[in-house]
């Protein structure tokens, strides 16, 4: 990150004895933080599964403290609602791997949705070159993707989603192009989502360096971006330390002149600060 | 296993394109001079969790600045095993007197950091041009190499003096 060589970094000025050490220092710092973040990552590799099985949400009171009632109350408001919970690895990378396993697996046997799906994920190629980017490398994405489409059509079964979608270098591919649906329909609408990024960044650099890259995490202006790129329409429970004891929902209607009425999400999500995992009624 | 195809065609795309670089038009130039494809059974093996294998690429940058456009500077392109999902690791193999490289051959370029900038649709050939673009025009504020900064900022003449010695020493043919 820029700041690292902000704080580190060699001044022309400095004298050659403390230039040194902090030349050293620069060159330590980086190379701890990434020992660091790699040692993390294996961890969570080893204790998390990309996306874990269904799990009763009952066990979600176990998370929180008996005595913690603004949580274990909106628990038990969950528990009303919905019946299971999948986990997803917490690696930066949640919404997506959430989106996509959700959309496929409730999707399984929906030839037609699956189709519409495919053709979106195959035009998104062309989209991509006409903004600029690279065609081979966007194929090399793309070709997995559909192939992991093509895979599920197939056979319909959820041992080939959990397949796919669940060994990670298959699993990667399609978090890193639905990063690029991301950023793709945030450039084409560029005028309407500028307004909407701090610092007065433009949004081809907010797609560079928080949507395209992996691991970065992702707000409402990704979701909003993503569900309107793909035409997904998305239910977000949100839970957290707030006083208010109701749980608020969120919903990311598919299309712009979607009546809230009327609304039924296809993928269900609960987020808690930092992270999404799935929910299902049942 | 048909992601293998995959993730080879991406290797021999990226292969293919860098070979190109050697082209007298190119805008970069770079000889590339060692890669997995010289090797079919070991170019067979993805780079890929499972296999843990990494892919090394070895070639040669020719800088158009003035001293380091009088040689050629061969560069290690290493492919992790996570590649596309994480930056290949570059450094250099034959030693360059600069202040942007340390004394291993280690170099710092923006694009190459996983935090930021790396994407899974960046190229090889992106990751050349980042590099030559770097040695062309030195960053001396994120200089990984005090002394040679100080040297380059306060002692402009015994910098030049110095990094023309070492390219004729250690720089290697531009053919």
């Amino acid at each position: 990150m820029a700041t690292e060589h902000e704080q580190t970094s060699v001044s022309a000025n400095d004298n050659i004895g403390t230039a040194d050490t902090s030349y050293r220092h620069h060159d330590i710092d980086l190379d701890l933080q990434t020992q660091q973040q790699n040692q993390i990552e294996t961890e969570v590799a080893l204790t998390q599964p990309l996306i874990s099985e269904k799990i009763p949400l009952v066990q979600l009171q176990n998370e929180y403290a008996s005595d913690d009632k603004i949580y274990q109350d909106k628990v038990s408001e969950l528990i009303k609602r919905y019946k299971y919970i999948r986990r997803t690895r917490r690696d930066g990378n949640c919404f997506y791997r959430a989106f996509a396993f959700g959309y496929l697996e409730r999707n399984l046997n929906n030839q037609n949705e699956l189709e519409r799906f495919r053709q979106l994920t195959n035009d998104l190629k062309d989209q991509l070159v006409k903004l600029g980017y690279l065609e081979f490398t966007v194929e090399d994405v793309r070709d997995i993707v559909l192939e992991i489409i093509d895979n599920i059509r197939k056979d319909g079964s959820e041992t080939t989603l959990i397949e796919n979608l669940c060994s990670s270098n298959y699993s990667d591919y399609v978090v890193a192009y639905l990063r690029l649906f991301t950023s793709a329909y945030l450039q084409i609408n560029r005028e309407f989502f500028e307004n909407f990024i701090e610092d007065g960044k433009s949004v081809k650099l907010f797609c560079n360096t928080e949507v395209e890259p992996m691991a970065r995490e992702s707000d409402n202006i990704h979701i909003i971006a993503l569900t309107k790129a793909a035409g997904v329409p998305l239910r977000v429970i949100y839970m957290d330390r707030s006083e208010q004891s109701t749980l608020t929902t969120h919903d990311f209607a598919a299309h712009d002149d979607e009546p809230s009425e009327t609304f039924q999400p296809m993928i269900t999500m609960l987020y808690r600060p930092g992270h999404y995992d799935l929910l299902y009624e049942d | 296993m048909s992601a293998s195809s995959g993730a080879n065609k991406r290797l021999i795309t990226e292969i293919q394109k860098l070979s190109v670089l050697a082209a007298p038009d190119s805008s970069v130039k770079f000889l590339l001079d060692k890669s997995p494809l010289d090797d079919p059974a070991a170019a067979a093996s993805r780079p890929g969790a499972s296999s843990g294998t990494s892919h090394v690429i070895l070639g040669r940058i020719l800088p158009s600045s003035s001293p380091y456009n009088q040689a050629a500077f061969q560069i290690e392109i290493k492919l992790p095993a996570e590649f596309p999902f994480k930056p290949p690791e570059v450094a250099f193999v034959t030693h360059i007197y600069h202040p942007n490289v340390d004394d291993k051959g280690k170099i710092c370029v923006d694009l190459l950091n996983s935090n930021d900038s790396w994407k899974p649709t960046t190229s090889l050939v992106d990751v050349v041009k980042a590099v030559v673009d770097l040695i062309d025009h030195p960053k001396i504020d994120h200089a990984l190499n005090a002394d040679i900064a100080n040297e380059y900022t306060n002692n402009r003449n015994e910098f030049d003096r110095k990094a023309l010695a070492s390219v004729k020493e250690k720089g290697l043919s531009r053919k």
